[in-house]
């Protein structure tokens, strides 16, 4: 997972989604295959006509198994970034960018990986998670993962056709909690993440489970105090959170 | 030669980027008073001590074993340098305190120390809940003798000399107490976003 300044590949993108007014998916393509963990990072490059370079990293949301070429990054627009507001304002299908592949080996899940595993993504923490739920369902180990998505709204929802296709329902492997709006009829949780919901799930996943807990600071502090203190060896928890740095 | 992005300029008024009279850097700079001392994984030790509840040692197998945590951010050097986007990894400071059994309430201040004798201090307030790692990793990599391995502190919203190399010993202290830089002319806070680089900034 070292990197050499040699990494950087131009890539094209080939596909821009709108999950939500300020988070898009990227689709990238690139000339060769792609290979990445679920979990890591990629970062983009930019560099202005007189030299000036600025880069950031972004957790890939697809995976890239070294057959496909393609790549998915969903970046949230930080209005006073230097990178996202450019992505947003002029990056069309057709535009070439430079990617740097890829970073991380900490917060990554393997399909080699026998125990049942929980998923924990607070807003824009989603990302890598969805990367890693992706990647089991590709390997159909039959090891259980269950995805725990806390969000304000369905309207703050990235990843809208896979989580909530019909507007209601989740798949029985993800649960998704509202911490603001729940839809209307919404049966599911609708409270910020407490020990009673982490006892549900991870009473329906059994074994000795590795927990994966990505979002803002406070939300993983938070989630993380809760797990420790329910008895999940902390080494078992792997976390990534946001800093303060200005994307 | 890298690929032009028509239409990505320099920002023309960078304070919403970097801090007010620092620059980007790609490459990693050095800068330490003193030559870079090597210490072994298997002599290195973490005191936490002071206001704590149960003053602890922890070798590096124990320390290894703890929960990880990453930050993903930028640095700023007081040498008018930041590096963007860096990805760190370590074991926060929020960890090692409870390894110490926790803060007692007299405990204000942290006090840093560097194999080397190098000091530094901070407010407890700025390394609590998230905000600061015991680091081993940046980008990836195992920190370099040179950047402060096997560990070093990193506290990435205060001037960099403030995440001190070669962490050794973290002392809570009631009252504050300044460090090498501290008593040698630098700002006793740090924050690159006010420009504190000095003692009377």
């Amino acid at each position: 997972m070292t990197s050499s300044p040699n990494d950087w590949r131009v890539a094209t993108v080939s596909q821009i989604h709108v999950e939500t007014t300020g988070l898009r998916t990227f689709t990238f393509t690139f000339d060769e295959p792609v290979r990445h963990l679920a979990g890591q990072h990629y970062e983009i490059r930019l560099t202005s006509d007189d030299g000036y370079q600025a880069g950031r990293l972004y957790s890939a949301a697809s995976i890239a198994d070294g057959i496909g070429r393609t790549l998915q990054l969903t970046i949230a627009i930080m209005p006073y970034g230097e990178i996202s507001p450019y992505l947003f304002r002029y990056v069309k299908a057709g535009t070439k960018l430079e990617l740097r592949v890829p970073f991380g080996g900490h917060f990554v899940w393997t399909p080699d990986i026998a125990d049942p595993v929980l998923l924990i993504g607070g807003g824009t923490g989603i990302v890598p998670l969805r990367a890693m739920r992706l990647a089991h369902l590709a390997a159909r180990t039959g090891v259980p993962m269950q995805m725990l998505y806390s969000v304000r709204s369905a309207y703050d929802m990235a990843y809208k056709s896979e989580f909530l296709p019909d507007g209601l329902h989740s798949p029985a492997d993800v649960a998704i909690t509202f911490t603001g709006a729940a839809p209307k009829g919404w049966t599911g949780f609708a409270r910020r993440i407490d020990m009673g919901m982490l006892a549900e799930l991870l009473a329906r996943l059994g074994g000795n489970p590795l927990v994966y807990v990505c979002g803002p600071t406070p939300m993983v502090e938070s989630v993380g105090t809760i797990l420790v203190a329910m008895g999940i060896e902390s080494a078992r928890i792997k976390t990534e959170r946001f800093g303060p740095s200005r994307g | 030669m890298a690929l032009i992005n028509p239409g990505f300029k320099a920002p023309a008024n960078r304070d919403g980027h970097l801090p007010p009279g620092q620059s980007v850097v790609h490459t990693w700079p050095v800068l330490t008073y003193g030559p870079t001392p090597m210490i072994d994984a298997g002599e290195w030790t973490l005191t936490i001590d002071g206001e704590v509840n149960t003053p602890v040692t922890l070798s590096w197998d124990e320390f290894d074993k703890l929960p990880k945590s990453s930050l993903d951010t930028d640095i700023h050097c007081v040498t008018r340098w930041s590096k963007l986007g860096m990805g760190w990894d370590g074991a926060s400071l929020d960890e090692l305190i409870k390894r110490a059994g926790g803060l007692s309430q007299d405990a204000n201040f942290l006090i840093a120390s560097s194999y080397g004798d190098y000091t530094t201090n901070l407010p407890v307030a700025d390394i609590i809940d998230g905000k600061a790692l015991v680091a081993t990793h940046a980008d990836d990599e195992p920190l370099a003798a040179e950047h402060g391995g096997p560990a070093r502190l990193f506290v990435p919203h205060l001037y960099f000399w403030k995440s001190a190399k070669w962490i050794t010993r973290l002392t809570f202290t009631d009252a504050d107490e300044p460090g090498f830089w501290e008593v040698n002319g630098y700002h006793n806070y740090g924050d690159p976003w006010r420009e504190q680089r000095y003692r009377n900034d």
